[in-house]
């Protein structure tokens, strides 16, 4: 307590509200990138939701929301941090209607107790991203967060039709609606998808749901090289079949994921996990002739994950780097974009400005999207390699139309490059586009791109 | 309103005497598009590049010109109905195929470019482009964009915005800006998600980067037919709650099949109340069992017939009518009027039994072609409009069934857009704080107001387009 002499202003209006939390011991742990925040709130319903908003907005209070906090660390460091609020208690199924193929649920629900909602009706959501049971819908949706079977399911800009949002200046607004197409007025739902809640608070998403999979496998092969995999999974994505995920892991995570499931499997160096979801019979034959192309490519089948296995498979991947002994505060996960074809490219790439460092590194590609994800572990501070490798890296991917997004990294990289690397030319209509929905900037100020 | 001989000079400088037009006789035919809308532009240009889409606009924004891009006109909203005295920029000269990227599964194309050529040009490389509006034939990507196209099988596929990977645009003050590309991802708010079905309001498409996908390798297409159109709408729901997501759920009602089969021949039966087609794509291995389940759940619900296209020929005769239906009810009546209401889907049978009995009480013949499984309804009322009396009863009878339709917790346009013809009807789905961030979104683009003003938005929301100086 000693280190709290004094609980630092909020405004009267604030304070006056009955769920604010001031205890310094419960702000403690939630700081987001070491900015302690002066109070906590802890949402129960729209209303609070947007009293709390309209109170903060009046007295320039910042305000970050948080789910489960699973990815407090995207985003650049806060310029400010007064009140979290914790959406975690704005959780009900507001709506499902299974012969619509859509639900409507607030966003402080977990993707899990959704999932459990939908399936009891035959149907789920086919979005698997980090965290797939703890996280919550308006932590991914604001996140734009996806998995290995975007590939097939593509991501929430494909699955969000309307959503509820309470504005910087407390009004409620719904964009879109319920129905599977809507062109009334602008698609303002693709402008909140991914805004890392610094357009408003996301308080409520209808999203379009899918009938379970009659079957789902995971087929996991191996290969000696990546170029290998990359091929084979070429050849997959141009076959008549239809991969759901095309995960490629190099050595490191192959080890990592195998240990997780407990599958033995030979020495071999690259493990892809090529997932296959549908009817049976078609389920068969992708099974069938995905190993005669693994195999044609030097690729090894190592074996089969089915149904609950399947489904223990894809959640250990989700989470595999939290089942490593990780010093969170020295990791770096960076995301890299391109075109497919370009992924051996980008993996020679991640080799050649990451071999020399002297740290602990991991990769694994989706191979079906065009995206590298990059591990640094113990990556130690002020390591001026590292931060040119990161440059290096973003240059390189900048060449190809991509981009460099560091997930998570430590402090002293955080505050010295944005990790969501340049916006371009469209960074001054971002900026607008922000003046005009939270002129004061008090939502998430300096987290978002360009520092919005 | 006139163009000045100055900013006409300027015009014919940008793009060549044969790329400007401004004779009366000419810009008639630049008045209307396929809504019920008219207004007479002031010129019309016919720009080949992007550089001259830039140099127009520059022109534009200095000289406080309103303008609206234009593909083939097809549009059914007034989306593409000029401003009065404005510039119509129009896209057939900027109509090729940049790229077809197969190993990214991409093609980079001109806003100029026909649908259906996209499709047909790879199709030979076993690949074509998902979002098929019925108009297809004609009406161009750049239009599809604007307005966020739909058609049959975005059922399963979904609609434009979902094949949308990239953007480049010029902005009403002539600034050129990239979106999304063939890297996935980028980092920052979507502008491109925000930009697709913005109706040409906000800013100018000069070049789209599209997913292309792989033909699948079976398909399978069933005609259904129905004694009453109920019976049809539960069959449409007892699909989908089965499981099976066909690439396909269409229906039409008697009118529009008497209306067809005059002119078409399609083969559907006069005497049916209804019909469905619904098409399964997929692999081949597990088609015999979904059609059987198809079949199964169709009787259950009360189907007379179901019959299966036994070849690609049967398939295509059973497409051309449905892709045909609008046409074909131009045999029927003079003009209609098509609405494009979206209802939650389990609402439909509800929702069509009043859009009957609304044509009853209005005296109006309506016919129905929708996309059932989407909850995409197009009543077609039908009318002649030299009958000003008749007029004003369809749209009245319009907009009854639009408030059907929001009364059902759906919306007001599934995939024709707002244009000028809806935005009367905006209330009905949106209230203060709505409109407000979609004038945000608006003055965020467009500051001025010059591209496609009095579009989408209702006018109190925002002050009027200038008109063209004549000085």
């Amino acid at each position: 307590m000693n280190h709290f002499p004094s609980l630092p202003h909020l405004p009267a209006g604030i304070l006056s509200l009955p769920c604010l939390v001031r205890d310094p011991l419960a702000l403690e742990g939630l700081s987001v990138d070491g900015e302690r925040p002066k109070g906590l709130i802890q949402i129960k319903s729209l209303e609070e939701l947007a009293e709390v908003l309209k109170e903060s907005n009046k007295g320039r209070t910042t305000v970050i929301p948080r789910g489960s906090g699973t990815k407090m660390s995207w985003g650049n460091v806060p310029r400010s941090l007064d009140l979290l609020v914790d959406m975690r208690g704005l959780n009900r199924v507001v709506e499902y209607t299974p012969e619509n193929l859509t639900v409507t649920a607030e966003c402080g629900i977990s993707l899990g107790r959704l999932q459990e909602v939908l399936a009891a009706h035959g149907q789920f959501l086919p979005l698997d991203p980090p965290f797939f049971s703890i996280a919550t819908l308006g932590g991914i949706v604001s996140c734009n967060a996806s998995g290995p079977h975007r590939l097939i399911y593509g991501t929430l800009r494909d699955m969000v039709l309307g959503m509820k949002v309470v504005t910087a200046d407390g009004s409620i607004a719904s964009f879109g609606g319920r129905c599977v197409k809507n062109v009334t007025g602008y698609d303002m739902v693709k402008g909140f998808i991914g805004s890392l809640g610094t357009l408003g608070v996301i308080a409520e998403v209808t999203l379009k749901v899918r009938p379970l999979p009659e079957r789902e496998v995971i087929q996991v092969a191996s290969f000696l090289t990546p170029e290998s995999g990359l091929l084979a999974s070429r050849s997959l994505l141009h076959s008549v079949l239809f991969p759901a995920a095309l995960e490629l892991l190099d050595p490191f995570w192959a080890e990592a994921w195998r240990f997780q499931v407990g599958l033995s499997c030979g020495e071999r160096d690259w493990l892809m996990l090529i997932g296959w979801v549908g009817f049976q019979e078609d389920v068969d034959r992708m099974l069938r002739e995905g190993s005669e192309l693994i195999i044609r490519h030097g690729g090894r089948v190592e074996g089969i994950c089915e149904a609950a296995a399947a489904k223990k498979g894809w959640e250990a991947w989700s989470q595999l780097p939290h089942h490593l002994e990780i010093d969170v505060r020295k990791w770096v996960r960076g995301r890299l974009s391109f075109p497919l074809a370009d992924a051996g490219r980008a993996i020679l790439e991640w080799q050649r400005q990451t071999a020399s460092l002297g740290v602990r590194s991991g990769l694994s590609i989706r191979a079906g999207s065009g995206i590298l994800f990059g591990h640094l572990f113990d990556v130690p501070e002020g390591a001026e390699e590292i931060m040119r490798s990161l440059e290096g890296l973003r240059e390189w991917t900048g060449s190809r139309g991509g981009r460099l997004v560091l997930e998570t990294a430590p402090l002293w990289i955080k505050s010295r490059m944005d990790v969501w690397g340049e916006a371009g030319k469209q960074l001054w209509l971002m900026r607008r586009l922000k003046e005009k929905f939270d002129p004061g900037h008090i939502l998430n100020p300096g987290r978002y791109v360009g520092g919005i | 309103m006139k163009f000045s001989p100055r900013i006409l000079r300027r015009l014919s400088s940008i793009v060549g005497r044969e790329g400007l037009l401004y004779d009366p006789t000419d810009l008639q035919v630049y008045e209307y598009d396929a809504s019920l809308e008219k207004e007479r532009p002031g010129a019309v240009v016919l720009p080949t590049s992007r550089e001259e889409v830039i140099e127009i606009i520059k022109l534009a924004w200095k000289e406080k010109i309103p303008f609206v891009a234009r593909g083939s006109g097809t549009n059914l909203s007034g989306g593409s109905v000029p401003p009065e005295g404005g510039l119509v920029i129009e896209f057939s000269r900027m109509n090729r195929i940049l790229e077809i990227d197969l190993e990214n599964l991409c093609a980079v194309v001109e806003p100029g470019v026909y649908n259906l050529e996209l499709s047909n040009i790879i199709a030979p490389y076993g690949y074509y482009y998902a979002p098929d509006p019925a108009s297809q034939k004609v009406s161009t990507l750049g239009g599809n964009v604007g307005e966020n196209a739909g058609g049959p099988h975005c059922l399963k596929y979904g609609v434009t915005a979902n094949h949308v990977l990239g953007l480049e645009l010029v902005l009403p003050d002539g600034e050129l800006v990239e979106l999304g590309g063939k890297s996935g991802d980028s980092p920052g708010y979507d502008l491109m998600g925000l930009l697709v079905g913005s109706e040409g309001t906000l800013a100018i498409v000069t070049k789209i980067v599209v997913r292309i996908m792989k033909i699948p390798q079976s398909v399978q297409t069933f005609l259904v037919i129905y004694d009453t159109i109920e019976e049809a709408g539960e069959s449409v729901s007892a699909i989908i709650a089965e499981g099976i997501l066909p690439a396909t759920l269409e229906m039409m009602d008697r009118t529009v099949m008497a209306a067809v089969e005059a002119s078409l021949q399609a083969g559907y039966p006069l005497d049916a109340e209804a019909v469905l087609i619904i098409e399964l794509d997929g692999l081949p291995e597990s088609m015999p069992r979904l059609s059987q389940k198809i079949r199964q759940i169709c009787q259950h619900h009360g189907a007379r017939e179901v019959r299966m296209a036994q070849t690609p020929a049967e398939r295509e005769v059973l497409w051309a009518g449905r892709r045909g239906a609008f046409g074909a009810i131009a045999r029927v009546a003079p003009n209609y009027l098509v609405t494009d209401g979206t209802v939650p889907r389990n609402h439909l049978p509800q929702v069509l039994r009043k859009v009957k009995e609304i044509g009853e009480r209005y005296g109006l013949i309506i016919g129905n072609v929708l996309h059932a499984g989407d909850g995409n309804l197009h009543p077609l009322i039908l009318f002649d409009e030299r009958n000003q009396e008749e007029k004003e009863r369809v749209i009245r009878a319009g907009m009854e069934i639009l408030e059907v339709c929001a009364q059902a917790g759906g919306t007001i346009s599934g995939e024709h857009g707002i244009g000028l013809e809806k935005i009367a009807a905006m209330g009905l789905v949106c209230g203060v704080n709505e409109l407000r961030a979609y004038r945000f979104l608006k003055e965020t683009f467009d500051p001025l107001n010059l591209c496609n003003p009095r579009k989408v938005l209702p006018s109190q929301e925002i002050g009027e387009g200038k008109e063209a100086i004549s000085a």
